[in-house]
């Protein structure tokens, strides 16, 4: 093993604020969203179910001074970061401060504040706002938190890339470590609950009413939610050296555009294809090398059946390994579900568990795969590939492997 | 790993203009409109219809990059080609007025049309649409820094042979809600600019004598506290990968930071003693958000070399990052 290996995690989701209870929470199959009261009492939606982190407990844990500095998008990065360099056996002193990167991606920044900026600039004007609520708004914020919280002053970079953000930061960052950029990288994705993006999805008629039921028959929509997952990443010889588990190796990577549409993916798959081989190139593999696919799957009619579509055109129609969508379960955390899906299948490789796709009811004849439908199913998985697919047409697919 | 130099084939850049002295410049659909329709005859209708101010501003400066090249589109010159668009805010004039719509009038009453402008990719993801662009397409947020950013982050991909071509690029606008956001110490203008970035030394009108290479990139945290001209300093000398005393190869340094007048003056004044240089300097008086870094590199490309001083350096530093990007004529 001589690459990039991932040596720590950590999160926050609709599933739990740390791995094992996201781990827990996922393995039983439970989905983690409801309906919304301030939206089932607004009669301007007319579907009211999303996922949000319920509490603020967690908070405690943040030990930052400036609390009104920051949004809640940098207050769950910085969350996730400090669970996952526990996780990793780091603390903020054990990092080169020059040589530690940052990279978070994310859909929408820091848009709670924006959306409070509006209300207030409705209600009551706009010199009503105040002067830390604007402040807090700065996208880069996300990563400048975790830099002053960490005392780093390494690469940084905040990198919007919509659902396939964190994918797209975890590349960055492999990136940054094979060109000798950088030490170690802290990578991820993050994304609030944001009434833009639900407002936004409701008029395209993506939403679904009830559950998220990914290359099912019935399937009506996503469902839009929240989190952050964190990965620490590091060359295998320092991971080495300083005895640190390792959870996974980052073997492939390929990320490509549609140059499509905004909103629809191309009808072929065809940078869904793209992005998939050149995964299986960058890793020196074959289609039949791989055990186990954590899909975009989003859960809205289109999208799947054109995701079901591109791994027929990888893998051959009939020899596609199984496939499934935590989705289900999470609802779409935008920015953050490809690090979220990426958390879950190194989880899925090391407890040789698949997770399934929750409220699957039957087959789709437009979707020819095998999703793992309703219950968990043991698996030996050395080889997964983790797939997200964005909004104007980015995609992203990588590969990691197990490490014995 | 085998290491490629890179070359600047092509740029493009569209900048406000202002109405007054003290006012920001701004950019008038009228300044970039024939730009739009040239790259619509090149392409074909390219589905105008929803795109913003942003999503267009990029198109068109992309597009004089493009043409600046002489690339063929149609002949699938970005068939391998990454893009990556520096933007302190993107599109939040989109977002907030999707978001005020929704408020004033009811999540009903918003136009479909008009959500793909309300993610941060957007700009981004709109121009490699058009262009056909089928490598990746990154969006750096990185505040004041993005566009050198976007440029080094270009660099590195070229440089390290991830990618044969990178359009980078930056473009901010103003008014609106990032005019209650955005802290000004300076007049805060428009802009948006592009570069093409390449493995091969650019053919044609210049020829090698006046081609330009990027030396060296480098971004770094810096804390309001400490020394900054010191860090700094280093940071420059280790972008160009040089020790000191500069006269000699230096030909401009360019700074562009949220600071004052007399403020700026005496930190560029201190960099250049520490790094013992004395020529020429510039520190833009317009704050152009994040694509400021691209209004500098513009300010050199077109220009014939003057004298036998090759190395550039242009720094963007803000309240948190400093970067640094070297380039060589």
């Amino acid at each position: 093993m001589s690459g990039v290996v991932v040596t720590g995690m950590g999160l926050i989701s609709t599933a739990g604020a740390g791995i094992g209870d996201f781990w827990n929470t996922l393995v039983k199959g439970e989905t983690t969203y409801r309906e919304m009261n301030d939206y089932k009492n607004n009669s301007n939606y007319r579907s009211c179910v999303g996922a949000r982190i319920a509490g603020n407990s967690w908070e405690k844990y943040l030990n930052i001074s400036a609390d009104g500095q920051y949004g809640k998008a940098s207050k769950y990065v910085i969350y996730a970061v400090l669970s996952a360099l526990k996780d990793a056996g780091l603390s903020s002193d054990d990092l080169p401060p020059e040589r530690t990167a940052l990279i978070i991606g994310t859909t929408m920044g820091e848009i709670q504040a924006e959306e409070r900026i509006s209300e207030l600039e409705h209600e009551k004007g706009t010199g009503s706002i105040p002067e830390d609520l604007l402040a807090s708004y700065r996208t880069d914020n996300i990563t400048a938190a975790v830099m002053k919280t960490l005392r780093i002053s390494g690469p940084q970079y905040t990198v919007p890339a919509a659902c396939a953000a964190g994918n797209y930061a975890v590349a960055m960052g492999r990136d940054l470590l094979e060109w000798g950029c950088a030490d170690l990288a802290i990578v991820g994705g993050v994304d609030v609950f944001s009434r833009v993006a639900f407002t936004g999805f409701q008029r395209l008629l993506s939403l679904s009413p009830d559950v998220c039921r990914p290359f099912s028959r019935h399937r009506k929509g996503l469902v839009v939610g929240e989190g952050c997952g964190v990965l620490i990443l590091e060359k295998y010889a320092s991971a080495g050296s300083r005895r640190a588990g390792i959870r996974g190796e980052i073997i492939g990577v390929g990320l490509t555009s549609d140059r499509y549409h905004m909103t629809t993916p191309h009808p072929a798959g065809d940078g869904a294809v793209r992005s998939m081989r050149k995964a299986l190139r960058d890793a020196d593999l074959s289609p039949g090398d791989i055990d186990y696919i954590s899909a975009h799957g989003t859960g809205t009619p289109a999208n799947d059946r054109i995701e079901a579509g591109a791994l027929g055109s990888v893998f051959g129609r009939d020899s596609i390994p199984p496939v499934s969508s935590i989705k289900s379960m999470l609802g779409h955390a935008m920015g953050a579900a490809s690090a979220l899906e990426l958390i879950a299948s190194l989880q899925m490789m090391e407890h040789g568990v698949m997770l399934p796709t929750m409220n699957y009811i039957g087959p789709d004849p437009d979707c020819p795969i095998d999703c793992v439908p309703n219950r968990t199913r043991p698996a030996k998985l050395d080889c997964v590939l983790s797939n997200s697919f964005g909004f104007g047409g980015q995609n992203s697919s990588i590969i990691i492997r197990r490490c014995n | 790993m085998n290491k490629h130099r890179v070359y600047i084939s092509g740029s493009g850049i569209i900048m406000g203009k202002q109405k007054s002295r003290g006012d920001g410049p701004v950019i008038h659909e009228a300044d970039y409109r024939h730009i739009i329709d040239d790259m619509q005859t090149a392409l074909g209708d390219l589905n105008l219809r929803y795109v913003d101010k942003v999503s267009s501003l990029s198109m068109a400066a992309a597009w004089l990059a493009l043409q600046d090249r002489g690339a063929d589109i149609a002949g699938g010159f970005t068939d391998d080609a990454g893009l990556i668009l520096g933007t302190e805010y993107g599109p939040l004039s989109s977002i907030h007025s999707f978001d005020m719509t929704s408020i004033e009038q009811g999540a009903l009453f918003v136009n479909p049309g008009l959500f793909p402008n309300t993610v941060l990719n957007a700009p981004a993801c709109q121009l490699g649409i058009r262009l056909s662009v089928a490598g990746p397409v990154y969006t750096i947020c990185n505040g004041l820094t993005s566009g050198l950013d976007a440029i080094g982050m270009g660099y590195y991909y070229v440089r390290h042979g991830i990618l044969p071509k990178v359009i980078a690029g930056a473009v901010d606008e103003t008014g609106g809600i990032q005019s209650m956001i955005h802290k000004k110490t300076l007049p805060v203008g428009e802009a948006c600019g592009f570069v093409i970035l390449e493995g091969l030394p650019p053919r044609g009108k210049n020829g090698l004598e006046n081609c330009v290479e990027i030396k060296g990139y480098q971004s770094e945290n810096i804390d309001s506290q400490g020394n900054i001209s010191s860090r700094l300093a280093e940071l420059i000398l280790r972008t160009l990968d040089m020790s000191g005393d500069l006269d000699d190869v230096l030909d401009l340094i360019s700074v562009s930071a949220r600071l004052p007048g007399k403020e700026g003056e005496i930190l560029l004044g201190n960099i250049c003693d520490l790094i013992g240089y004395h020529g020429t300097r510039r520190r833009l008086d317009i704050d152009w958000m994040g694509a400021g870094g691209l209004v500098q590199v513009n300010s050199i490309l077109n220009g014939n070399r003057k004298n036998d001083r090759r190395e550039y350096v242009f720094i963007n530093l803000d309240d948190r990052r400093a970067s640094v990007l070297a380039l060589h004529r």
